[in-house]
């Protein structure tokens, strides 16, 4: 199987995920117990108003249609109107976009930025000290709430050192770097805790195979192996685990925009839950689910290129 | 966020073909403090009237926000003067009681529902695995606030949006592990033998596979653990003045500059269960596996 047909491929398998998402948002209004439209109005619930926003929300047809009409709509880019923002849903997400993806990039890259070199040296040295001090603070740090250590970098940061700005997103690139870096570090630590065991079992795999011994026997020097031979196909798998859970990556993400108050769609989707904005719950889920699909479509095409037995079946 | 993690399960075999060596004492070390930090934890947990005197909802409005070690107080006291050694026992019965009734039912449903998956197969397989990856595509925790949201902010309804979503990753990992089964001589010779179906899997498959979903238990505990008091401190689990762990950091945050221990001391418990559980996972795994 060629590369262009494995890639052909993925994106025809992506297309039923893409249409059972739909479905399974769809559902998450039904889920609503008692009157949905007595529940969204809340006070300003008037037999009239509900009536309408029964009719709006098409709840009172038959659910096919209901879907269908969904369906439609989303096609056309529109995810409803937002009852609390009085704007159509996709404005009000699109306005957070940004500043979520910023933050999952930054600290997608932090978290390399960490596992690599500890989960490669852990593996080097494995028993020794850095190995056992690393095992420790990694199996601490998986148990530890992220959003607590996000309280302890705002203790020691900006509180002490004054340091970074406590919350908020800046302006401008490098005003997001900064401003961001305190809420990427503490999703980095998170991650990388699930990345760094990863990397280190690979390199561990890596060292004990044929080539490493081969490329070593031939004397090419310790780190030149290291780079070229070790890391490179450590590094694989690692592509592989951030496809795995990217999702946790973003749920993590979620959780921390909370805690530094930064204007994305994680905080966008707690706020909503508190205003009882469904659409808006609606909307954010569906977007943040499909945004996992194609990144992990993504994560599946640098597999493949970075390991060709990938595409040849 | 039990979705981490069947990763880890898979990666942990990885490992496992290298590190074959590691000693016996160790392997039964992270058994035993794991277990032990655990057990430690529920008994204070559930004996928390034998410990303290204090009632974890009386306000105490003349002793607000007392040091850790002052008079009467070992942890100190919050904002309203509650005693939080009295707030930490009695709020550990509701995050145990979230790690083991969010874990429990779904590695009962998911495990049932994978074995018949794997065995049974065709189409019964075909559509559950699909509910399987579609429910995988979400972000978990994006996924139990949506769900959170429609239902109302609640611990129960927080239950509700676990189960519907996490039983999958037990699915999957018993799915797995029984399409292996089925192919082996062990169950090839029971079905020969005339056994029907629900006796192959339940007394010739299940007991085989259950390591697996008993160690991937022990991770998606922490993740529970994990998840129930981010639901508390972003307000969409227990609620104050329930003594929730996360619920208390979060009460905390607001005197994190005056009263620190306010949200280090429930930050600390949670990251003791969770290491008592991950520990105790490792234990098993070292212990189930070497021993095939």
């Amino acid at each position: 199987m060629g590369r262009y047909s494995f890639l052909g491929n993925r994106i025809l398998q992506m297309i039923p995920v893409l249409l059972g998402i739909t479905v399974i948002t769809f559902f998450l209004l039904r889920l609503i117990p008692g009157d949905p439209a007595r529940q969204i109005l809340g006070q300003h619930y008037t037999p009239k108003s509900g009536a309408e926003l029964r009719r709006a929300l098409g709840l009172d047809r038959p659910l096919w249609d209901q879907y269908g009409l969904f369906m439609r709509h989303l096609f056309h880019g529109s995810l409803g109107d937002s009852i609390n923002y009085q704007q159509p849903t996709t404005t009000v997400i699109s306005q957070r976009l940004p500043a979520t993806l910023f933050l999952v990039v930054y600290s997608a890259l932090l978290a390399a930025v960490i596992a690599i070199p500890v989960g490669v040296y852990s593996a080097l040295r494995k028993g020794g000290i850095f190995d056992q001090v690393a095992r420790v603070w990694f199996l601490v740090a998986f148990a530890m709430p992220a959003f607590r250590l996000g309280i302890i970098l705002i203790l020691i940061f900006p509180v002490h050192l004054h340091l970074f700005p406590v919350n908020g997103y800046g302006t401008g690139f490098t005003g997001h770097l900064r401003y961001l870096f305190l809420p990427a570090l503490t999703i980095a630590v998170a991650f990388s805790t699930v990345l760094v065991r990863t990397l280190r079992a690979s390199t561990l795999a890596v060292l004990a195979t044929d080539y490493v011994d081969t490329a070593r026997i031939k004397g090419i020097s310790r780190f030149a192996v290291l780079r070229r031979h070790v890391v490179r196909n450590a590094i694989i798998p690692l592509v592989v685990v951030f496809g795995i859970n990217l999702a946790f990556l973003v749920s993590t993400t979620v959780l921390i925009e909370n805690v530094f108050g930064i204007p994305g769609l994680g905080r966008l989707l707690v706020d909503s839950v508190a205003t009882r904005d469904y659409t808006v719950v609606q909307g954010t889920t569906l977007i943040l689910a499909f945004f996992v699909v194609m990144v992990n479509l993504l994560t599946d095409v640098v597999h493949a290129a970075l390991d060709p037995r990938v595409s040849a079946g | 966020m039990s979705a981490i993690n069947p990763s880890l399960a898979l990666l942990d075999l990885l490992e496992r073909r290298v590190r074959r060596r590691s000693s016996v004492f160790r392997r039964r070390a992270s058994l035993i403090v794991g277990g032990g930090l655990l057990l430690a934890v529920i008994v204070v947990a559930l004996a928390a009237p034998l410990v303290t005197s204090y009632n974890p909802d009386e306000i105490d409005p003349l002793h607000p926000l007392a040091a850790p070690l002052s008079a009467g107080h070992l942890f100190g006291t919050d904002s309203f003067g509650r005693d939080i050694l009295a707030r930490m026992l009695y709020g550990g019965r509701i995050d145990l009681l979230i790690a083991f009734g969010a874990t429990s039912v779904t590695l009962v449903a998911g495990t049932a529902i994978g074995l018949l998956s794997g065995y049974v197969g065709g189409w019964i397989d075909a559509t559950i695995m699909r509910i399987v990856d579609l429910v995988f595509a979400f972000p978990f925790f994006v996924l139990v606030i949506a769900i959170v949201a429609m239902l109302g902010p609640s611990v129960f309804n927080m239950f509700i949006a676990i189960w519907m979503t996490s039983w999958i990753s037990y699915a999957r990992i018993t799915r797995g592990h029984t399409l292996a089964a089925k192919r082996q001589e062990y169950v090839l010779a029971a079905k020969a033998l005339g056994y029907r179906g629900r006796r192959v899997m339940l007394r010739h498959i299940l007991p085989n596979v259950l390591s697996f979903v008993v160690i991937f238990a022990m991770v998606d505990a922490v993740g529970n653990i994990l998840l129930g008091a981010a639901l508390g401190f972003l307000g969409l689990g227990a609620k104050p003045p329930s003594p929730e762990w996360g619920v208390m950091i979060s009460d905390g945050q607001s005197y994190i500059f005056t009263a620190w221990w306010l949200s280090t001391i429930p930050g600390i418990a949670i990251v003791i269960v969770g290491v008592g559980f991950s520990l105790l996972g490792d234990g098993l795994a070292d212990i189930l596996r070497t021993g095939d």
